[in-house]
């Protein structure tokens, strides 16, 4: 109650002391009306001058702007860097205008608008800028510009977001092989989109990139929900290798949300591993992983209750499955149908 | 003159909201200087709150709600300092008090966000033996001990209870506990049940989500759910009746049970979700980049096709190949022609 009644006391004080100087500012306010009064009655055609050479409105700025004809990209940049003087980046303002300028650009410079998006990987900066781009792009032709995003690839990595758009990656994939082949796998910073880009055109020689991209960890539930269905892709070694991850980093066995999402992935590859692990947190007093439920392929929440349930034909208290399971664990086999651990002599 | 007056207005106004934050400012530390001082009264007021001997259920649920509402003030004096609190109540064990015949008193609180977790321990730590039947037996009058079933795995010993609700229940609107009863009902069910559960199922909350329940019942039709719930979403959707999911995410929602029907089989699904990725608005995909995340429109209709093209060459391929279409459940895709 005491700090309730410090923050009183504080305000009240403040208040008393501020009073004085609103009630001084609003008699000087009505002291410059007075003031004011009468020079403006005697002095008419002020105001009339004033209209006769007014500031350019951001709208006109904007409108007297034009490309040159045939422009070069250095020309197109700094027309872009133009419109950003006139108009900040944030907040939203003109944006119609500035769309109908940016699409004045010629196709064949598109790679500029993409910059844009793509270096707007922040969530509130150049706002303005971002927007009226992705609009801009949008009044292209999507044909005229197919050739130009594929053979600009390589210099403008941008140019992924229109391959994304349309699917474009058969037709873009030297340029996306090229990329997976140089990138470091244990890369700090590399867009979803363009692992997805990799998924999508990799071939037998790639895997092991990939693999070794899916174990440097970040990003780990997305790169694992896209290289699951790979096809011809050795999913089971990636999940293993990932767990003998978490199992290292998590020795005392307090799991996170995505060490779950590992072990929901290798248990359905046969981890039986995994599946001891689980069964072992059954009998702990409080389960604090409940209702998160995101982003798996199983979608519905890597409880181990329920991994369990999904994958074991055994029934009963959790007491009886932890006491049937060490009984049993060495006769147990994983049927790759059904994805389910079976006794040996029912298989 | 108006604009002279707004604008003394607006003077007057920047200079209350600069008063108020001073006074925050200077009030703040004073907060957080008297919370200090309030673990040390802590024990009195733990030792104040008693429960009589044999209390009745109205004594046992004031004993419980004093301490609940102790602790609510505690923890918003103490600048929500979550492991603190749970450290206290772990040291005075308060909760066991509560006679083993009123459990249900104990396990209705457990919604309570600071003590749960002490109620939660404390459940633990009775005898399981002596708990059980007593747990079992209330389930039909208070439906909440759902959650102690559920959390120690007695679906066996409470089929008969859960049973009877399954069939007194129509709708998992509204009711309370929704999940924890789902997960009762599939764990409970047999075959004769099945028709029943679908009806519950479709209206449930987050359906595509609480698949996995339907895939750990042996012998369920999961497609033919999937399809009603499709169905249910649709109407939803058309009717402006979100049925519980945010209304942006009803989209989503539908979505993934595209998905997981074209999983099961359903070729109208893979030609829902190919319709998608080609009529999505680009700001969608371009977004993607922005919050680092990848195309999944694209991916769930990848997943299950062998072609390989444009966004645009996949509906033509799949416009032209519809009919001849079949599912690989070994290869999980679509093929062209006949399965394996």
């Amino acid at each position: 109650m005491d700090g309730y009644l410090k923050l009183l006391a504080c305000a009240l004080l403040l208040l008393l002391l501020c009073t004085p100087a609103v009630a001084e500012g609003e008699s000087s306010n009505e002291a410059t009306e007075a003031t004011q009064a009468q020079p403006e009655a005697a002095n008419e055609p002020a105001p009339v001058e004033a209209e006769k050479q007014p500031e350019p409105t951001p709208r006109d700025r904007l409108t007297q702007l034009e490309l040159p004809d045939n422009p070069t990209r250095e020309q197109c940049a700094a027309f872009i860097d133009a419109i950003r003087a006139i108009v900040p980046g944030n907040p939203r303002r003109e944006s119609e205008l500035v769309t109908k300028k940016l699409s004045t650009i010629p196709v064949k410079h598109i790679a500029l608008l993409t910059q844009i998006v793509a270096n707007n990987r922040a969530l509130i900066s150049d706002q303005n800028m971002y927007f009226c781009a992705i609009a801009a792009i949008q009044t292209y032709e999507p044909e005229s510009y197919r050739k130009i995003a594929v053979d600009g690839l390589p210099e403008n990595p941008g140019l992924i977001l229109l391959i994304v758009q349309h699917g474009w990656y058969q037709s873009a994939k030297d340029p996306i092989r090229a990329k997976l082949e140089v990138t470091d796998p244990f890369t700090k910073d590399l867009p979803m989109i363009w692992f997805q880009a990799f998924v999508e055109v990799a071939e037998k020689q790639h895997y092991e990139q990939l693999h070794q991209m899916a174990l440097n960890g970040r990003n780990l539930r997305r790169k694992l929900y896209l290289l699951d269905t790979l096809q011809g892709y050795d999913f089971a070694k990636t999940v293993n290798a990932c767990w003998d991850n978490v199992k290292q980093i998590r020795k005392d066995k307090s799991f996170r949300y995505d060490d779950y999402v590992v072990m929901s992935y290798a248990i359905r590859n046969g981890n039986i591993d995994v599946l001891a692990t689980v069964i072992d947190k059954l009998t702990k007093p409080f389960q604090g992983i409940a209702n998160m439920n995101y982003y798996t392929r199983g979608d519905t929440a890597p409880t181990p209750e329920f991994l369990i349930r999904r994958h074991l034909d055994f029934r009963g208290t959790n007491q009886e499955i932890v006491d049937w399971f060490n009984t049993n664990r060495d006769s147990l086999v994983f049927d790759n149908a059904t994805k389910r651990f079976q006794l040996l002599e029912d298989f | 003159m108006p604009p002279l007056t707004q604008r003394s207005n607006a003077d007057a106004v920047a200079r209350f909201c600069l008063v108020i934050l001073l006074a925050l400012a200077c009030a703040l530390p004073a907060a957080a200087q008297n919370n200090d001082e309030e673990p040390g009264a802590e024990p009195e007021q733990y030792a104040a709150i008693v429960l009589p001997d044999n209390p009745t259920r109205q004594q046992t649920q004031a004993y419980i709600a004093e301490l609940v509402k102790l602790n609510d003030r505690l923890g918003e004096l103490g600048g929500f300092d979550y492991s603190k609190r749970i450290e206290f109540l772990a040291t005075y064990q308060k909760f066991d008090a509560v006679p083993d015949q009123q459990i249900d008193l104990l396990i209705s609180n457990l919604r309570q966000w600071y003590v749960k977790p002490e109620i939660a321990n404390s459940i633990a730590r009775r005898d399981k033996e002596v708990i059980k039947p007593i747990i079992i037996a209330g389930l039909d009058k208070h439906p909440a001990n759902i959650i102690a079933i559920r959390h120690f795995g007695w679906y066996d010993d409470a089929k008969e209870p859960i049973m009877r609700k399954l069939e007194k229940t129509d709708t998992m609107k509204g009711l309370a506990n929704d999940d924890n009863w789902l997960h009762a009902f599939a764990y409970a069910a047999e075959p004769k049940h099945y028709a029943k559960f679908k009806q519950l199922f479709v209206t449930s909350f987050r359906r595509s989500q609480r698949v996995g329940l339907l895939e750990s019942m042996p012998g369920y039709d999961i497609l033919d759910t999937i399809q009603a719930c499709i169905v249910a979403t649709e109407k939803n959707l058309a009717s402006g009746d979100p049925q519980g999911d945010y209304t942006s995410q009803i989209y989503i929602e539908l979505e993934r049970l595209w998905v997981i029907a074209a999983r099961a089989g359903d070729v109208d699904a893979l030609g829902e979700l190919i319709d998608v990725l080609n009529n999505r608005k680009p700001e969608v995909v371009l977004s993607y980049f922005r919050v680092g995340d990848f195309d999944m429109q694209r991916d769930n209709v990848t997943q299950f096709i062998e072609f390989k093209g444009s966004n645009k060459e996949i509906a033509q391929w799949f416009k032209a190949n519809r009919d001849k279409l079949v599912f690989d459940a070994f290869k999980n895709r679509f093929v062209v022609g006949e399965a394996f």
